[in-house]
């Protein structure tokens, strides 16, 4: 039997089906079946969501429109204007995400065991990330502070990887978390070396994730 | 306060009120930006390039269509002039890699994950109508406007960007040997 073409049935989702194309489909299976998963694929993209936009456009998009003079400045705002602020800034937006990251791990569905507060060497990320640091000896404790936050993601992971039957979407979605975190950080100082390392390893990890969930499944994507 | 006087007031430069206009929509200019960008990178020029002519356009906005829609339409004419931009001025410039955006959280967002990448992978020509339709719902009419093309052509690209999007989902079809029928 001659099927219907593929993009025939691609049209067939928002218009009528001619007479001999309506006659195929009662008679064909496949063909249905083929219509009916195109309609799913369009109603799926339909409900995509909206994609928050990094953490950084903003500082970013209102030094624009301070430069060119479309608004005023406000009170509150901080444009970061140097480099070494913008690195300092840097390990505060990974801090604060490593900190809601962590917070996610803890209440999410990896049943990891709690955040140990008792590192008790640094405050919450929300008031780190609140306050720049002042001084070259503030910058180094933020920096320590980035660093055992990451190595307590990292472990995090490792736990899971520990379980007797270790759920690859469980470790994909904490390792995206992860890449996220060093992205947005990252886009304040692409020349950290130190994030750079963090984010390099998180992305590598994470495409041996996808591997792995990939091989589990041929044939098919999810 | 309703929206219109955040207008008012992003309209004489207020930094406040544009703050305001920003954090209600930048979800919705990102996500369009981000899909017919195919990466982050650009995503972020392109977003922010629509938000500068936003700000700077805002004395025309006469508030005959919704604000939101309005945005929505200069975001949507920044990421095709900066695709168009990008393509003049960088034919030989190495691909980005694609990256998935990031934030996933849960098991299903994995089907998201899974279309996004899909998007991702189809040519750009394609993947603009798909985006422009099928995810922001414009009419062929309007896309053509957007495209400088006719609305017989967002069409057919509809219909080529579908039925490759079907194969990237279902990768088993590519070993039909066939473009063009379904074989199952």
């Amino acid at each position: 039997m001659q099927h219907l073409m593929i993009e025939t049935i691609a049209r067939l989702i928002d218009e009528a089906p001619t007479p001999d194309e309506a006659a195929h489909l009662e008679s064909c299976d496949e063909c249905r079946t083929e219509l009916e998963a195109m309609r799913a694929d369009a109603a799926a993209l339909r409900n995509l969501p909206m994609i928050e936009p990094p953490p950084t456009e903003w500082p970013e998009l209102e030094g624009r429109l301070l430069e060119e003079g479309l608004v005023r400045r406000r009170a509150g705002s901080r444009i970061w204007q140097t480099a070494a602020a913008r690195a300092a800034a840097a390990v505060i937006l990974f801090v604060a995400g490593a900190g809601s990251g962590m917070a996610w791990m803890r209440g999410g569905p990896l049943g990891i065991r709690p955040l140990a507060d008792a590192t008790g060497t640094f405050a919450s990320p929300s008031i780190i990330a609140a306050t720049a640091p002042g001084t070259p000896e503030e910058t180094v404790l933020l920096y320590r502070q980035a660093e055992a936050l990451y190595l307590d993601m990292v472990s995090r992971v490792a736990q899971l990887d520990a379980q007797e039957q270790v759920d690859p979407i469980a470790r994909l979605a904490a390792l995206e978390s992860i890449v996220g975190i060093t992205r947005s950080a990252l886009d304040q100082a692409p020349a950290d070396p130190v994030l750079n390392s963090y984010h390099l390893t998180a992305l590598a990890q994470k495409e041996a994730t996808l591997r792995q969930i990939a091989a589990s499944k041929p044939g098919r994507w999810f | 306060m309703v929206e219109s006087d955040y207008i008012k007031r992003a309209r004489n430069g207020d930094g406040d009120a544009v703050r305001e206009l920003y954090n209600r929509y930048a979800p919705r200019v990102y996500a369009v930006v981000r899909r017919l960008a195919g990466d982050d990178a650009l995503a972020e020029d392109w977003a922010q390039e629509a938000w500068v002519r936003a700000i700077r356009a805002l004395p025309s906005f006469r508030g005959d269509a919704r604000f939101s829609t309005w945005l929505h339409r200069i975001a949507v004419n920044s990421a095709l002039h900066g695709r168009r931009w990008r393509e003049r001025r960088a034919r030989n410039e190495v691909e980005l890699p694609p990256t998935l955006p990031a934030g996933t959280r849960t098991e299903q967002t994995t089907l998201r994950l899974t279309l996004e990448q899909a998007l991702q992978n189809l040519p750009a020509g394609m993947r603009q109508v798909l985006v422009l339709h099928d995810v922001e719902g414009y009419t062929h009419e309007e896309i053509a406007t957007f495209l400088g093309v006719t609305a017989g052509t967002s069409k057919s690209q509809l219909f080529k960007a579908r039925a490759r999007m079907r194969k990237l989902l279902r990768p088993s079809l590519e070993n039909t040997g066939t473009e063009e029928v379904c074989n199952i």
